[in-house]
């Protein structure tokens, strides 16, 4: 159950909330034909990983933002796989305070 | 003519319920003449481009099939570190130094296809250069757009003055043309049917002149996808294989949109064909320079005379008869290398005089030269006539389509072969229709597609063969691959399916002559 979101030499993160969202992306589109047809051109399918930690501490917080905070496309080993996707960190990153720590919402997408 | 399909699985693709796209886009960025060296291959960069080929031009309409403009691509590629800009030294300019100067005509080739498996399918949809290359950056997005012409774009920035050349065929011509302006590479010209008596360029613009070359045949001129120069003669879509025979059938479930519209507005009941002969004239005075000519002492000045009209020769300036040379010291100057001499180049209304003064101190002075030559005599205009079929035409009242102004039209024959083709092509309102659905990538301009169109009972639907006018693709990430066809119904566009063909087929048994 180890999390590593690295650009160079590898960092361990916080493994993120369990039952995160894993989609995978088909990229591409779908039309449907004049006699209702439905036609579909693909150009290749790809993961993204809509993560969640929760109850973070101050020094995890902080390892957590640094990475995700390199821009770039970054080495992401999800805490449920032995591979690693090549993955750009897509859209805002989401930091909340709450009583038990540091919540913090990322989405990552397979280049 | 399709492009071949032998050997690959497109066809399939193409109807499956669900393809992968296939795309490549490259730019030969050393302008050696392949896309194999780094970073040639742009395709991970791109996010969008769409292409348009045309024979049939919707403001002109079915009159001038060919009088197009040339094909064009559009290419918007993403330039977020900025890559592309000429500006940025560590991009693209590292390794390619003449990006300094602009992205700039610099050759591109766009593919597209399906993926058969895991083995990308794909064909040549566009051949051409980048003409501009336009950057924009906003909060969200930095794209640059391409905007490409095809090979045509050696044509259009070629101006050109040739002899005159007697007896050619247009596609003889075309050649001769293409040759000179280095785009001749992976043309294709069909024999024409015609034989122009005199033809020559007078500074005229190379693409221009292809195109009235092949309507003076009632011929398409055009650069099909592979980057080749097409001239496909009068009777080409009753000769051509691809164009008596289906390549693909375009259906309701294939179809995503089907347009049509009745031409009337290019509905005409009567053509007429303008023409205008030459003839050779007499000996005569086609240029007197103006005032006499300096050349200072040990230089050669280039003197261009306009003739009067087109000649089919110019005699080379005499000594003594067409011009005499005087010295600044008032001495008379010998012909020769102690003196004067002149060498002549001759083009169809133009000479260049290359005058050159031997003389080691004196300015010299030609003066009262003239030019003399056999002019080429343009006879008054003529025309032919042909109205409307009474059993084909349709047109109320008279309705006249005049076809003029082609210097190449200059006989009889040819006016009454582009005047009775266009009486039959004009005579009656065409169905145009526009198909679009997802994209056939290996059709091309003139082949014959089956369109065929019944989703409701008892709706009488369409079932015709049409022969493709135009080709527009549209693809984006993430969008599908799309396509637009203009197609003209085939029925009627020629008043017989076939003709007699010289050395192909035997007159009387299977046709009558051409047009």
């Amino acid at each position: 159950m180890t999390t590593k979101l690295y650009s160079g030499a590898e960092v361990t993160i916080p493994t993120p909330d369990e039952g995160f969202g894993r989609p995978t992306l088909q990229i591409g589109a779908h039309a449907r034909m004049l006699d209702g047809t439905l036609r579909q051109h693909l150009t290749a399918k790809k993961r993204r990983w809509a993560l969640v930690w929760s109850h973070l501490d101050s020094a995890d917080l902080s390892t957590l933002q640094t990475q995700l905070k390199l821009g770039g496309a970054l080495t992401f080993l999800p805490p449920d796989e032995s591979t690693t996707y090549t993955v750009l960190v897509v859209g805002d990153i989401g930091t909340t305070a709450t009583q038990f720590g540091w919540t913090v919402t990322a989405t990552l997408e397979e280049v | 003519m399709a492009q071949s399909i032998a050997d690959t699985n497109l066809a399939a693709s193409w109807a499956a319920s669900s393809a992968k796209v296939a795309v490549r886009v490259r730019v030969d960025w050393n302008r050696d003449g392949d896309y194999g060296d780094v970073h040639e291959d742009i395709t991970s960069r791109v996010q969008g481009l769409s292409i348009q080929h045309s024979i049939y031009d919707q403001l002109a309409g079915l009159p001038v099939l060919g009088a197009t403009a040339p094909s064009r691509a559009s290419v918007v590629v993403s330039n977020e570190d900025c890559w592309f800009s000429p500006t940025n030294a560590s991009g693209l300019v590292a390794s390619y130094p003449l990006i300094a100067y602009g992205i700039y005509r610099f050759p591109i080739q766009i593919e597209l296809g399906y993926y058969n498996g895991s083995t990308p399918e794909r064909l040549v949809q566009f051949t051409g250069e980048i003409e501009a290359a336009d950057e924009s950056e906003s909060a969200s997005d930095v794209t640059v757009t391409f905007a490409c012409t095809d090979n045509s774009i050696s044509l259009l920035q070629y101006k050109a003055s040739t002899s005159v050349y007697q007896n050619l065929r247009p596609d003889q011509m075309i050649q001769t043309i293409l040759v000179a302006a280095g785009a001749a590479t992976g043309s294709s010209l069909d024999q024409a049917a015609s034989t122009i008596p005199y033809c020559w360029m007078d500074d005229e613009n190379g693409w221009e002149e292809c195109r009235d070359l092949a309507q003076a045949d009632g011929g398409i001129f055009f650069f099909e996808k592979d980057g080749g120069a097409r001239f496909r003669r009068i009777t080409a879509p009753i000769e051509r294989a691809d164009s008596l025979t289906p390549v693909a059938t375009l259906n309701q479930g294939n179809a995503s949109a089907l347009r049509g519209a009745l031409t009337w507005r290019d509905c005409y009941s009567r053509v007429t064909a303008m023409y205008a002969g030459r003839y050779v004239g007499t000996l005569d005075e086609l240029y007197k320079a103006p005032s006499a000519i300096i050349v200072p002492p040990g230089q050669t000045v280039t003197e261009e005379c306009r003739l009067r009209y087109p000649a089919i020769d110019v005699v080379s300036p005499v000594y003594d008869i067409d011009y005499t040379a005087v010295s600044s010291s008032y001495d008379v100057v010998a012909y020769g290398t102690a003196g004067v001499e002149i060498a002549t180049t001759k083009y169809g209304q133009r000479v260049d005089l290359a005058i050159t003064n031997h003389l080691l101190y004196d300015t010299l002075y030609i003066c009262n030269l003239v030019l003399r030559g056999f002019p080429l005599i343009g006879d008054e205009a003529q025309e032919v006539r042909y109205d409307q079929d009474g059993a084909l035409g349709h047109v109320y009242g008279t309705k006249v389509y005049n076809i003029s102004g082609n210097p190449y039209m200059q006989t009889r024959e040819q006016a009454e072969r582009v005047a009775q083709y266009m009486r039959d092509r004009l005579q009656q309102p065409r169905l145009v229709y526009v198909w679009s659905g997802p994209a056939c990538p290996w059709l091309q301009m003139l082949d014959r597609v089956t369109l065929s169109h019944n989703t409701m009972t008892p709706n009488p639907g369409i079932d015709v063969d049409c022969y493709v006018m135009g080709n527009t693709l549209r693809y984006n990430a993430g969008s599908m691959l799309m396509q637009d066809l203009t197609l003209l119904p085939a029925t009627e566009v020629y008043a017989r399916a076939n003709y007699f063909l010289v050395g192909t087929t035997r007159y009387g048994s299977y046709g009558r002559a051409g047009y």
